[in-house]
């Protein structure tokens, strides 16, 4: 998993206490998953998107004593997210039910069988699914799939990012993609 | 074998570039703005917490009192007065103790 929730609790004591460098931890690890979240959910409309970003963010830090450890805390921000969404859209005066993902079919058995379709892809349901099976990888395999297949950089660039041999890296992206493949087909949309 | 790990990874990086790709991720001038934002509402909330140096001078006073009740109390020491004055000091050094426990069990959970 991401991080143990031990190690995430720990966390989020060092942050109720007031430690800028673990204020600095969480941020790298949420705070571009949360934003995609965020995006995704509006159906990319990007001013919304940064502005419910910055108050969700806001929220939490605030808010953090009362993070009851009954979830991940990536979970608990996507929670805050959605209340600020919906908020967001009764200010709007529009239907929050009308709003949310539509169900998709799973295709995640495909992965390795077929190239999937492009529409399947681009549904809010399957990008939101993909952010939040990512989140649950450990950091290094989310890292090394984010800048090599949403960055585009190439092998040797995130060999050079991570500090290792070109050779280590290729072993890493294989196992960062099996795990991937292995939580997204586990999931089933449920996160 | 070799088209499932083809497919897996055409797949995968069409996936992430999905979830996390171009748009879907903050500019990193907003980035460092959010980051100075946030770090400036850690630095200006304020820490719940009780001082353990005043928790530990309440403990001392709570001690004094106690042992100034039996003095003043004129009573010859006999083993039950002894006995009643060391359960009246541990009852009361309950509350400043109970207080640190507390007070340190919720900073940490």
């Amino acid at each position: 998993m991401n991080s143990d929730p031990k190690a995430e609790s720990q966390l989020v004591r060092r942050i109720v206490a007031g430690e800028t460098k673990a204020l600095e931890q969480f941020y790298e690890q949420h705070a571009d998953s949360l934003y995609a979240y965020i995006y995704h959910s509006l159906n990319g409309a990007k001013e919304d998107a940064e502005d419910i970003w910055q108050e969700s963010l806001l929220a939490a830090i605030r808010g953090m004593d009362a993070f009851q450890y009954q979830s991940r805390l990536f979970t608990w921000l996507c929670a805050i997210a959605r209340r600020k969404i919906a908020d967001h859209y009764r200010k709007m005066g529009r239907s929050v039910e009308a709003t949310l993902p539509i169900e998709v079919e799973d295709l995640s058995e495909l992965i390795d069988q077929a190239p999937l379709p492009e529409a399947w892809l681009q549904e809010k349901t399957t990008r939101i699914r993909v952010v939040t099976v990512l989140q649950t990888l450990p950091e290094e395999y989310r890292h090394a799939l984010i800048s090599r297949y949403a960055n585009e950089r190439s092998v040797a660039e995130v060999a050079g990012l991570l500090g290792k041999t070109y050779k280590a890296t290729e072993s890493l992206l294989s196992r960062a993609r099996s795990a991937f493949q292995a939580v997204f087909t586990e999931t089933n949309g449920e996160m | 074998m070799d088209d499932q790990k083809k497919y897996a990874e055409e797949n995968i990086h069409r996936m992430v570039q999905a979830g996390m790709g171009g748009q879907a991720q903050p500019d990193s001038a907003l980035r460092e703005e959010v980051l100075m934002r946030l770090k400036g509402e850690l630095r200006s909330k304020p820490t719940q917490e009780f001082p353990t140096t005043v928790l530990g001078l309440i403990t001392v006073v709570f001690a004094l009192i106690s042992d100034w009740w039996i003095v003043q109390s004129g009573i010859t020491p006999t083993w039950e007065t002894i006995v009643i004055g060391i359960l009246i000091g541990v009852n009361l050094l309950c509350i400043p103790i109970g207080s640190i426990v507390i007070v340190n069990r919720r900073r940490h959970v």
